[in-house]
């Protein structure tokens, strides 16, 4: 299954909007458009998780690697997420301390 | 859990696909359709398609530079575990690469081995009959 990715400005941030699998085939396209963004100057983001259907480590190395360089601009990144076997693998790995993780859109462009 | 009327003293499937990242998908899905047949537990499959993703994971990225290299999944199903074994024809796996990385603020990778421990009950490196290396996963179906 291949990755979408719609990029939508918001509130002065912008949200990226995840559909399909982020593995190590797909992930590489997430980094491209998290890059892109922090070179275009935008260092709100938020990423919405709620339909994504699979995700390994593969996701979550890109999205700490936003996470730092949005960081290194005092910029943040927040997530959308609710689903539980998503949400296992940021506990297992520790990352939900690092990733603000909201279950609405609302939330989390009143966090970025 | 759901288990076929027979009584499965072992059900081996085994997959070999090009070692590149774009055949991990495939791998998942089969091994996502094999354990269906056995298991309706969405959420322990789920944990085992993550487990084995990281393990093809790691040997994709070993074998990224080698020609020809193959990613050797074989999936046997029994009436309470699943084992999949994972190896490599074209390039000994290092269990190195699988090691996580100890960091004191976030890193982009070394979550692998993390997630394959906390999602699998049991994880171990094993030989072949010809000396090549694989890694054996085992998840317990609950009763």
């Amino acid at each position: 299954m291949d990755l979408k990715i719609a990029v939508e400005e918001k509130d002065d941030a912008m949200v990226l909007r995840l559909d399909g699998e982020v593995d190590v085939y797909t992930a590489p396209k997430l980094k491209s458009r998290l890059i892109d963004l922090v070179d275009q100057g935008k260092f709100k983001i938020v990423v919405d998780l709620e339909k994504v259907a699979f995700m390994d480590s593969s996701g979550l190395g890109v999205l700490v690697g936003g996470l730092k360089r949005v960081r290194s601009h005092d910029g943040s990144i927040s997530l959308i997420c609710s689903q539980e076997n998503i949400l296992k693998i940021f506990r297992i790995t520790g990352l939900v301390k690092i990733f603000p993780i909201f279950d609405n859109e609302g939330q989390a462009l009143e966090s970025v | 859990m759901k288990v076929s009327e027979e009584v499965l003293l072992e059900n081996k499937v085994k997959l070999v696909i090009p070692a590149s990242s774009e055949y991990v998908s495939l791998a998942r899905l089969a091994l996502g359709g094999l354990i269906r047949n056995f298991l309706s537990d969405e959420e322990i499959i789920e944990d085992i398609k993550i487990a084995v993703s990281e393990v093809c994971n790691s040997v994709v990225l070993q074998a990224e530079n080698v020609d020809n290299a193959t990613l050797d999944l074989s999936f046997s199903v029994q009436e309470e575990e699943i084992t999949i074994d994972v190896g490599c024809t074209g390039k000994e796996l290092e269990l190195a690469a699988l090691t996580p990385i100890v960091w004191s603020e976030p890193e982009e990778r070394g979550y692998g081995l993390s997630l394959i421990s906390a999602l699998m009950d049991k994880v171990e490196l094993i030989s072949d009959d010809g000396n090549k290396t694989i890694l054996r996963l085992r998840k317990y179906f609950p009763s």
